[in-house]
């Protein structure tokens, strides 16, 4: 090893992060030149004595000083969560349904309209759900397959569909 | 020396993360109280300056309060908080003309000399070592804070500051010359 590669990893050594081969290589060379090791000396104790030079401690007004920057604390909300009203491509979406199917099946879903916009409130399409549910149990018990039939209804076939879906979710 | 900021992940409760998260002010009080020693000692280390060591901690657990919600549960929560304090510490800019108001720091008792003289000498020393620390380069003081001072490993390092093992080692390598031919000069003047 060379001097300028022992002096390459005397802070590495200083950090103990060489491998046993590098520490035996490095050692073998400091014992045999006393260049190196002086250098070597003088980093460690200049660590060591940078370790040791006392910080002072977090000074007790610091907490106060930062309640006061802190933003307000809200009220507790009792608004609804976002989450609870559902946009149209979320209501798809929810439902397993392409944005056309959605459109045409509107006027048999429970929505509300604001500022020119539709909407749905996901609690009401899951009550929703559940009456469509009841009202065709045994059609969605036997599955898919047959609500796409003659007896069943496009609102059917979406009330199955949606069911199935989130199930699979699950 | 407190404990350094990945040590304090030890028992940390996830579900106080969370009342963090929530906003909730007593839950975030207790996480400060947790985390109040290692940041304030970093963010010393980075400005040499107790009055700006406040002043960045204070804005070290803003960041921590408005930010939190965005830490997922996943990782190191000391990890997390280390880079997103060493990221205020080196975009910390000093407010200027302050006059700073020391308070006393506490000595470890066997290097406490009675002597008033050899005291403030010693306290020159200490001065002058911290200020050499701060007046590093940016890119070797986050490392060699972060290693030689705050014992982090080269890996724990790299993770927290974006590098590889291998800038790190070398960082450190050179941060070391640095400080050395700092000190070597004041010692002269």
């Amino acid at each position: 090893m060379t001097c300028s590669e022992c002096l390459e990893r005397l802070s590495a050594l200083i950090d103990r992060e060489l491998s046993e081969e590098e520490v035996r290589t490095v050692s073998d060379h400091l014992d045999g030149c006393p260049a190196c090791c002086r250098e070597f000396a003088l980093l460690f104790c200049a660590d060591a004595e940078m370790k040791q030079v006392p910080v002072p401690p977090a000074p007790d007004r610091l907490w106060p000083r930062l309640e006061n920057a802190l933003p307000p604390a809200s009220a507790p909300a009792q608004r609804i969560p976002l989450a609870d009203v559902l946009t149209f491509e979320e209501a798809a979406h929810f439902l397993r349904l392409s944005a056309e199917e959605l459109r045409n099946s509107l006027n048999a879903l429970p929505h509300f309209v604001i500022a020119g916009q539709v909407r749905f409130r996901k609690a009401s399409l899951d009550a929703w759900i559940e009456g469509q549910e009841q009202a065709a149990a045994p059609m969605i018990e036997s599955g898919v397959s047959q609500a796409t039939g003659t007896t069943g209804t496009v609102v059917d076939f979406m009330a199955a569909r949606a069911r199935m879906n989130r199930r699979g979710r699950i | 020396m407190t404990p350094k900021l990945s040590e304090q992940d030890n028992g940390i409760d996830l579900s106080l993360i969370r009342a963090c998260q929530r906003g909730e002010r007593a839950a975030f009080h207790d996480l400060f109280l947790r985390f109040r020693d290692p940041v304030f000692r970093l963010a010393f280390r980075f400005t040499a300056q107790e009055a700006d060591a406040e002043d960045l901690a204070q804005e070290i657990f803003l960041r921590v309060f408005e930010r939190i919600g965005t830490f997922r549960c996943e990782s190191s929560f000391s990890t997390w908080l280390y880079r997103l304090a060493v990221n205020q510490c080196l975009n910390y800019r000093r407010r200027p003309c302050r006059v700073e108001f020391r308070e006393a720091v506490p000595e470890e008792p066997s290097r406490c000399s009675g002597d008033p003289l050899e005291r403030s000498v010693q306290r020159e020393q200490q001065d002058r070592i911290h200020q050499a620390v701060a007046d590093l380069p940016e890119g070797l003081k986050a490392v060699f804070i972060l290693v030689a001072l705050e014992e982090h490993t080269y890996a724990e390092a790299a993770e927290t500051l974006d590098l590889t093992v291998e800038a790190v080692r070398m960082r450190m390598s050179r941060a070391r010359r640095e400080l050395r031919e700092r000190l070597k000069e004041g010692e002269m003047r």
